[in-house]
């Protein structure tokens, strides 16, 4: 594919051909004697545990992600009205309503090249960037996933105060981050050269409450389903 | 310094979340007057007072913002989206 | 021996179906489950605790509550514990603190007692041991080792995990008492998320000790408050409250961080000792120490009590101690006209009006000698009782923010203004009662009063201060260290305040007295605590282990982690000239700007012109700030007619987003700024054979007229989708790859195989620091600082005053042009082989500094040094001599040159 009408298509791992695509955490996997898969061209880490723990993380690295930015009124519409700290999830895509002009959308891999094309055909105001290989991701779960958090953050993820569905950007183990709530199992999103450290970080955290590393694809609805 | 900023997109955070950008200043648009480019360029009100400024939300939502803050007591009085501010009560410094 | 304890009774904290054993001083004692180190010990018999901190006078339990440093012990190999306010654990070694070579005879006590009492007055390393000078080292290292509270090992290393909790609540109660208990049962039943922390023993305040009709009260109140949902934390403390009522509250290994949307303060009352002669002998104790003694752990084994008093609380003391056995003798209430009917009532001797005067005994209280006019009495005792009046602990309300003032009725301070969100309830916001007035010291006693229980100040310290000009409570302190030792004023603001306005004949709430400054901690916090779990951010590349495992000697490079080099600094340089060398730039910043007002927006930005470019170029930027300074520098290509993609140095990437951001806010412009420096990564393959290496990857034409220097074309790569451009920071041949970071380690193993037959090397920060300063390349913030305008800088070319916008940074430009350049980035050559250091001066032909180096490094491929520096335009003309100073004193004589020291004019690059 050497012609580009997309001359952003250079940020997209989706656009690659016959290649390893390896998340920052790889190395860590490795050390914590994890097996691995191809899953999209994705070298993914595939555990032995089924997440029967007080508290787990998940590599979720290799989902797509889309910023959107453009126009109030363009986010808007592309949201549906969405508020400003909620996000939505439809037919396996989330999105996230970070600001007026700013929206994050997540969605499997496969999806993600096609997705970003279609939203940023939608407007010309609007402009749409493909971050999978922008945020790395770590989702937390398991019953003590608030408390893993709260060794980890100063934002308020009490469940009156960031319920299902809801969504920010804020500071995690002091990286700008953002985070979503997924039904009480919390996707933590970090900038990419960061990953490897929050990974560590977080499971450290969580040691004391026994948390134990999982696959992604054991967690991950869109993959699960699939 | 932990006092809590509320961005007008994210709600309140921790200051530390934030970076500060500074006095609200009117930029000089020309080279002709040396003395107010001067001013524009190397001087601030430093207000002991009600002082309108700047705010990044630089570990959150990475958008710019104003606020009011009280820079005697450090109280913010509002925050709004830029050039959004209320009028304010009085004159800077009252 | 052990003593028998009282009979069982409701409030007590012991548990006695369960012995626990541990060592004091190297002897077993058994105590119950539920007893202090305190309790236990002093069930068995002991009576001296420690030695105080400079005269070593033997020192036994006065508070029982953690506010007097009386009971400070070392356990298992931890120094200064209160003995008082831990529990006993099977095993635990327990050990004196500053005593030599035992409590019972202590050498540095005797020492204290045969040098004259000048001899550690206050002052005393000034006054005496500055006799001989010369003698200091010896005098400091006897000091160093008599002073202190316990040894710390350097060595031991911590095992255990130390953990730290963001909180949010509705409510935060710090204090477990009475008002404490009842605030956080009142919210939790209105349905707030209310915690509460309480530091002592149990729950209940002066309800836990007050005896059996407290116990009652504080058992419902309990109920109430678990029934309605409060999370209890305790023993736990509040190290304080800072701004944003942000509370520490430490709990064993975890703090745990509150934000409370509501603070109520609860911390009630601290009782006060009395000042008077040997007032610290063992035996000598708080009426609260006394009541907890027999009311908590259940201990009666004295033979005869005196109290003394100058308020109601003492009477309503000696009647409660009276009720739980303790046979008093009398009570001394320094008020005339008290009503002590009730004392009397019970069979004690009520002494009006007799103030104390000097407490008999050597190393445990055998009498005490109380004053009325001329009259004196002396009553013999095994127990001295202080009810010295109380005061609020509003230490927290202080540090957060709040004001105090005193209430010349309560004789107290009480809170004042308190900031938003912040309430005082109970004994810490005051007193309904008025208070008696406190006697403040003893007149002329002829032994030592003390004043400050933990550093051993005396009344006569603090005259001789106030003497010596040090003429209030601030300055005093800081010559006396009164308030200063572990109790932080709790057992002493009060009584030096009332020393000083005594001894000044001034009020008590005199603005000489008045308060200290009240800080954080509030209690004494281990380190660990504070540290608690460190996580430190760090940036990696997606080659960094690579890098790391092929030689690279990974440094921090900002928040980053890069290659200095990989072991072969020289080799990597020469291989970039010879023939082919790999860098990974991903670092650098880079920032998409798209939208119909773009090319405007950057016009605006940049004193460079862009609305002008070619599709598929790049081109060299600078920006500049409004005073015309250089802040950054990096490229720009224009991808599309409205979209650019800008890249910026890897330090400035994150500031350069918000310096964007930041003006388009206020322009509010039609584009969009997107941040795209974590989803890139970059590689930088140079040298003469870049081309033909990266040929064997791509079906993308690489050749010079298909893509001349300065383009930008998109191109897969080793299957990965790049862009390409032809820049260079280190003077060869050179294409810098952008692509997709989860690609990264896929593409730069595949370019490290092509490369091979070329002998590719990868290259650190180092080699590229000498292969860009070959091409006389600027690096922002080392060749250039806040004062450095292009034109000065080496780079008119780059400004276009003739562009229409207005631009950042034009105003002061215009007005530099106007005024012309004073100083002149240039280039130099030294002459004689020597290397001058970055940042020396060069010397001018007067002698003076006349300008400076910024840039040096010795180039084996020219054979001498060469480097950048900042010269007046006079000194700057292309041939200058010049003189570069050198800290081995000579000086290196070099030569000015405007020109690349290496292929000036970029005939490599562009080939």
């Amino acid at each position: 594919m050497s012609t580009v009408a997309d001359p952003f298509a250079f940020l997209s791992p989706a656009a690659a051909e016959g290649v390893v695509l390896r998340t920052p955490m790889e190395r860590n996997h490795r050390a914590a004697g994890a097996e691995f898969d191809d899953r999209d061209g994705w070298r993914v880490a595939d555990y032995p545990s089924n997440g029967d723990a007080p508290a787990w993380a998940a590599d979720i690295s290799h989902h797509g992600k889309i910023d959107v930015r453009g126009p109030h009124a363009e986010i808007d519409r592309l949201s549906a009205g969405l508020e400003l700290g909620r996000a939505s999830h439809v037919d396996g895509v989330w999105t996230l309503r970070l600001s007026p002009s700013h929206a994050v959308v997540l969605c499997p891999f496969p999806r993600v090249e096609q997705l970003r094309s279609r939203i940023a055909s939608e407007s010309e105001a609007i402009c749409a960037t493909d971050m999978t290989c922008g945020w790395a991701g770590v989702m937390l779960g398991g019953e003590r996933v608030r408390d893993v958090f709260m060794r980890s953050s100063s934002l308020d993820v009490r469940p009156h105060r960031f319920p299902a569905g809801a969504c920010m950007a804020g500071s995690v183990m002091r990286c700008g981050s953002i985070v979503l709530n997924d039904d009480a199992r919390f996707w933590v999103l970090c900038g990419w050269e960061f990953g490897e450290y929050m990974w560590e970080s977080l499971l450290d955290a969580g040691a004391m409450l026994g948390i134990i590393p999982v696959s992604a694809t054991a967690v991950l609805r869109s993959e699960v389903a699939a | 310094m932990s006092f809590i900023l509320s961005c007008p997109n994210c709600g309140p955070r921790a200051v530390d979340e934030y970076a500060y950008g500074g006095e609200v200043t009117e930029r000089a648009t020309t080279s002709e007057d040396e003395r107010a480019l001067f001013h524009y360029l190397y001087f601030r009100t430093n207000t002991g007072g009600d002082q309108r400024e700047w705010w990044f939300h630089s570990s959150g939502c990475r958008e710019w913002f104003q606020a009011e803050r009280n820079t005697t007591r450090n109280e913010v009085l509002q925050v709004a989206r830029p050039g959004e501010l209320t009028p304010s009560r009085g004159p800077a410094g009252g | 021996m052990a003593e028998r304890r009282l009979a069982q009774r409701q409030g007590e904290l012991i548990d006695r179906s369960q012995e626990v054993t541990f060592q004091w001083e190297g002897r077993p004692v058994t105590g119950y489950a539920g007893d202090t180190i305190a309790s236990a010990l002093f069930a068995a018999g002991t009576r001296v605790f420690s030695r105080s901190f400079k005269y070593h006078r033997p020192r036994g339990l006065m508070c029982c509550s953690g506010q007097c440093p009386n009971c400070l012990v070392e356990v298992d190999g931890q120094p200064t514990v209160r003995a008082c306010m831990t529990p006993v654990e099977q095993g635990m070694d327990v050990k004196h603190l500053n005593a030599w070579p035992s409590l019972r005879r202590d050498f540095l006590h005797l020492v204290g007692r045969l040098t004259p009492s000048f001899g550690m007055q206050v002052g005393f390393y000034y006054k005496t041991f500055i006799h001989p000078r010369r003698a200091w080292p010896l005098y400091e290292k006897i000091l160093r080792n008599a002073a202190g509270l316990g040894k710390l090992d350097p060595d031991h290393r911590r095992t255990e995990r130390f953990d730290k909790v963001h909180r949010h609540v509705d409510v935060l109660v710090i204090g477990g008492g009475e008002a404490g208990l009842e605030a956080a049962a009142e919210a939790a039943e209105q349905g707030k998320h209310v915690a509460l922390v309480e530091e002592g023993l149990a729950l209940g305040g002066q309800l836990a000790w007050g005896g059996p009709r407290s116990n009652g009260r504080l058992t419902a109140l309990v109920d109430r408050v678990n029934a309605a949902g409060v999370e209890i934390l305790q023993p736990a403390y509040a190290g304080g409250v800072y701004e944003g009522l942000l509370v520490p509250v430490y709990q064993g290994r975890t703090m745990h961080r509150f934000r409370p949307a509501e603070l109520v303060i609860a911390t009630g009352s601290i009782e006060q000792p009395l000042v008077f002669g040997n007032n610290d002998l063992p035996g000598v104790m708080l009426a609260s120490g006394a009541r907890r003694l027999v009311n908590q752990f259940r201990l009666m084994p004295w033979e005869q009590a005196v109290v003394l008093t100058s308020s109601d609380e003492g009477l309503a003391a000696a009647l409660d101690l009276a009720d739980g056995g303790v046979n008093v003798l009398a009570v001394a209430d320094s008020r005339r006209d008290a009503d002590g009917s009730t004392i009397e009532d019970a069979g004690i001797e009520y002494l009006a009006g007799f103030q104390p005067w000097q407490a008999r005994g050597s190393t445990a209280v055998t009498g005490v000698v109380v004053k009325r006019d001329g009259e004196h009495r002396t009553l013999a005792c095994d127990l001295l009782v202080m009810s010295g009046g109380s005061v609020g602990q509003t230490a927290l309300v202080s540090q957060g923010g709040g004001g105090i003032r005193y209430d010349r009725d309560q004789r107290r301070y009480v809170p004042d203004s308190l900031p938003e969100g912040m309430r005082v309830v109970g004994a810490a916001a005051g007193s309904a009662a008025a208070a008696g007035a406190v006697p403040a010291q003893a007149p002329k006693t002829g032994c030592k009063q003390i004043v400050c229980f933990c550093e051993d100040v005396t009344t006569k310290d603090i005259a001789l201060s106030l003497d010596e000009g040090f003429s209030s409570l601030e300055l005093s302190k800081r010559y006396t260290t009164v308030t200063m030792g572990p109790c932080q004023g709790r057992m002493c603001h009060r009584n030096s305040g009332l020393v000083i306005a005594d001894q000044l004949g001034l009020d008590p709430d005199s603005q000489r007295v008045g308060v200290t400054t009240s800080r954080p901690p509030h209690n004494p916090t281990s380190f660990s605590l504070l540290a608690a779990r460190g996580y430190e951010p760090v940036k990696r590349t997606s080659t960094h282990h690579w890098h790391a495992e092929h030689g690279g000697k990974m440094l921090w490079a900002g928040d980053w982690k890069r290659p200095y080099d990989y072991g072969d600094g020289d080799g990597e340089v020469d291989a970039v000239h010879e023939s082919l060398g790999l860098i990974d730039v991903s670092t650098l910043g880079k920032l998409i700007v798209r939208g119909p007002e773009a090319a405007a927006f950057l016009e605006r930005l940049y004193p460079n012109r862009f609305g002008d470019m070619k599709l598929a170029r790049v081109r060299y930027g600078i920006v500049c700030g409004d005073d015309g300074s250089i802040i950054d520098d990096g490229t720009v290509a224009r991808l599309s007619e409205q979209e650019y993609y800008v890249t910026t140095t890897s330090s400035g990437a994150g500031g350069m987003e918000q310096w964007f951001t930041w003006w388009n806010a206020v322009w509010k412009m039609d584009c969009e700024i997107v941040n795209v420096t974590s989803t890139i990564a970059a590689f930088n393959l140079a040298g003469p054979n870049a081309r033909t290496a990266l040929s064997t990857l791509t079906d993308f034409d690489l050749s010079n007229e298909a893509f001349p220097y300065l383009g930008a074309g998109h191109a897969q790569i080793a299957g990965v989708p790049c862009l390409v451009l032809r820049i260079g920071f280190v003077g060869e041949l050179g294409y810098e790859l952008h692509l997709p970071a989860a690609a990264g380690e896929h593409l730069w193993e595949k370019l490290m195989e092509a490369g091979e037959p070329y002998a590719v090397k990868p290259f650190g920060l180092e080699p590229q620091r000498v292969l860009r300063l070959e091409k006389m390349h600027i690096i922002v913030g080392q060749d250039t600082n806040a004062e450095s305008n292009p034109l000065e800088a080496g780079m008119p070319w780059i400004v276009k005053l003739d562009k229409e916008s207005d631009w950042i940074g034009r105003y002061a430009i215009e007005w530099y042009k106007r005024r012309g350049n004073r100083l002149t980035l240039v280039g130099w050559e030294a002459q004689n082989g020597g290397v001058p250091i970055e940042g020396t001066q060069v010397v001018g032909a007067d002698g003076q500094p006349a300008g400076r180096i910024t840039s040096s490094r010795f180039s084996r491929r020219l054979g001498k040094a060469i480097g950048i520096a900042w010269l007046p335009v006079e000194q700057s003309e292309e041939g200058t001599a010049i003189n570069i100073s050198d800290p081995k004193g000579s000086t290196i004589p070099a030569t000015v040159t405007h020109k690349a020291f290496y292929d000036p004019d970029g005939e490599r690059l562009r080939s």
